[in-house]
């Protein structure tokens, strides 16, 4: 099974079909629009229904030209102005003896096509072999968090108090720290599988979601692990309602909350947000961090980016957390939103700003 | 014959509904006559004690056979929490795996709740097991998370209700009439009046030789449990 990313890596690093249209010769892939050849109005080459790669060009206007679309895990590409040899052969004599040239490209079209198809077959399989040998060593990994988040809840339960809330006041602020720094452990543990397989963000059934409590319980397990740094979360705000998703939602307020407290400036608490809105809730999470230039803005929720300032403040970070916090906002039906304040202050020679995550589910 | 027409005109006179009873047992009580079955190679990974503690009826297999597969079949659980990897003890598993148990229990009885409980999320090879299943855990799993999606369960999907629908849609698929539905229906009630269940030649009376007896019996036996009844 091929993967999209791989599709993007091979064809950017192949060179592109070439197409000549009278005396232009254009890209192949540049002709995803109908400007192959401006002859005819019904654009017949560029049909809806798609061609498989294996079978010739299909002839589809009165000058012979076809298409080839090819699709792997869901992207499709297509490439139009194609000229097979039995279409040429069609043509009146005149234009079949002028369309040899073209007839030779488009063959170098469908063969790169055949071989970026199998390339990226082939890679997938080598990268599904990688995943499976990694979750091996994962599945180890769970092994031995389970048997932390085992020891933790033996620990709460063993206070002999009614409630669990009562039971974790009962622990020595040390253990608290401990049996919580375990549930923020886990959390970063349900982060990395959506990296490689997307599609669990939709696991399991959709369903009302506390998501007053949801945020509540991930900012009492991050400040309690985090009890000797100097950041906080603070939770502010009202709701009790109850929008339909799921559950990894949790994931993409863990992401945001994670990130803020990996970028606060120190001695400024992480202002927490949850209201209320019409039928669903709106989540913020606002921290004075590094300003992200204003021409940084529009990557900042792309797979392996890191801003500027960013860098400078925390030298260690994947760039994938937020990558992964939008795609599940969008397997949900939302998008987290970006807003940055202007520079309020300096500090070690990067510029503070008031900057704002937010989301709002139903 | 004699002896279903007499059957006929008891539940006739007799208008108990199998659905009108149970319905007010508190949830507290009403959980913990939901029976759990945990199949998992791995005991810590399914936090088993603190949903025990909690009143959760929880059973804990590390491998699942084909008597234990039966069981299921036959309507000894009212919902199962199977993992993946690692838990078939036998060869009857067309994948290897959970992913074959999973498709033969839903093959068997669709209405079976089953939970996928799994860390395998990473690969994209899981999506059947996770889509086929009704519902999905994660691993690693707190014991908080465990409780709010079999509470979620228990509210939506377990009910004597849920299960009398079930089993009247499962009979008449396989033709039985509406009159030894009403025969059946009447005899559930008033074996619960009697504390008891109607036993497995008692229903095979009453709706007739039909395709995957034990099956639908089963429907029976998961309402007696609701019931507490026991036998």
């Amino acid at each position: 099974m091929a993967d999209h990313r791989i599709v993007e890596l091979v064809l950017a690093g192949s060179p592109y079909p070439l197409v000549r249209s009278d005396d232009v010769v254009q890209h192949g892939l540049a002709l995803e629009v109908p400007e192959v050849c401006l002859r005819c109005s019904d654009r017949r080459c560029i049909a809806r229904e798609g061609a498989p790669v294996e079978m010739p060009v299909e002839s589809l206007c009165y000058r012979g030209r076809g298409y080839v679309r090819f699709t792997i895990e869901g992207e499709t590409t297509t490439i139009v102005g194609l000229l097979s040899s039995e279409a040429r052969k069609k043509l009146p004599r005149a234009a079949k003896k002028a369309a040899v040239d073209e007839e030779v490209v488009s063959r170098g079209a469908l063969e790169w096509v055949r071989r970026a198809v199998s390339i990226a077959d082939s890679m997938g399989r080598d990268l599904q072999a990688s995943i499976r040998s990694a979750g091996g060593i994962l599945h180890d990994v769970q092994a031995s968090v389970s048997v932390l988040i085992r020891t933790a809840e033996q620990l709460v339960s063993a206070q002999g108090g009614v409630t669990e809330e009562e039971n974790f006041e009962r622990l020595s602020p040390k253990t608290r720290s401990l049996v919580k720094a375990v549930q923020v452990l886990k959390g970063r543990m349900a982060v990395a599988p959506l990296l490689s397989n997307p599609e669990a963000a939709t696991f399991g059934q959709r369903h009302a979601l506390p998501i007053y409590k949801m945020v509540d319980r991930l900012v009492r397990a991050f400040n309690a692990a985090d009890s000797a740094g100097p950041n906080q979360l603070r939770l502010h705000g009202a709701s009790s309602n109850k929008p339909t998703g799921y559950d990894s939602v949790e994931t993409v307020a863990f992401v945001l909350l994670d990130n803020a407290l990996k970028y606060s400036h120190q001695n400024h608490p992480v202002e927490v947000e949850v209201n209320d809105v019409g039928s669903g809730v709106r989540v913020s999470v606002t921290t004075m961090s590094p300003v992200v230039d204003e021409f940084e803005r529009a990557s900042i929720f792309k797979q392996g980016w890191r801003g500027r300032n960013g860098r400078a403040v925390a030298s260690a970070g994947s760039g994938l957390g937020l990558y992964i916090a939008q795609v599940v906002a969008e397997a949900n039906g939302f998008r987290v939103r970006f807003d940055c304040g202007g520079t309020e202050f300096v500090s070690g020679g990067v510029p503070y700003s008031r900057n704002s995550f937010s989301f709002r589910v139903g | 014959m004699v002896g279903f027409i007499l059957k006929l005109i008891r539940s006739a006179l007799n208008h108990g509904k199998v659905d009108a009873l149970g319905h007010d047992v508190p949830f507290e009580e009403h959980k913990k006559r939901v029976r759990i079955v945990v199949v998992d190679d791995e005991s810590s990974s399914f936090p088993t004690e603190g949903l025990r503690a909690d009143g959760y009826a929880v059973d804990w297999w590390e491998s699942i056979n084909l008597a234990r597969l039966k069981r299921i079949e036959q309507g000894d659980f009212d919902i199962v929490i199977l993992d993946i990897q690692g838990i078939v003890a036998e060869g009857f598993s067309s994948t290897g795996d959970g992913l074959g148990v999973l498709r033969r229990i839903k093959e068997n009885n669709p209405n079976q709740i089953v939970v996928a409980f799994s860390g395998q999320m990473y690969s994209v090879n899981s999506v059947p097991f996770f889509k086929l299943a009704d519902d999905v855990l994660k691993k690693p799993v707190a014991v908080i998370e465990c409780k709010e999606l079999l509470d979620r369960l228990i509210k939506s999907q377990i009910s004597v209700r849920a299960y009398w629908q079930h089993l009247t849609s499962q009979l008449r698929e396989r033709g039985v009439s509406e009159s030894r539905l009403r025969v059946l229906e009447s005899e559930m009630v008033l074996a619960n009046r009697k504390g008891k269940s109607i036993s497995l030649e008692a229903f095979r009376d009453t709706v007739g030789t039909i395709e995957s007896l034990h099956t639908t019996y089963g429907w029976v036996k998961r309402i007696a449990g609701l019931w507490q009844i026991i036998g």
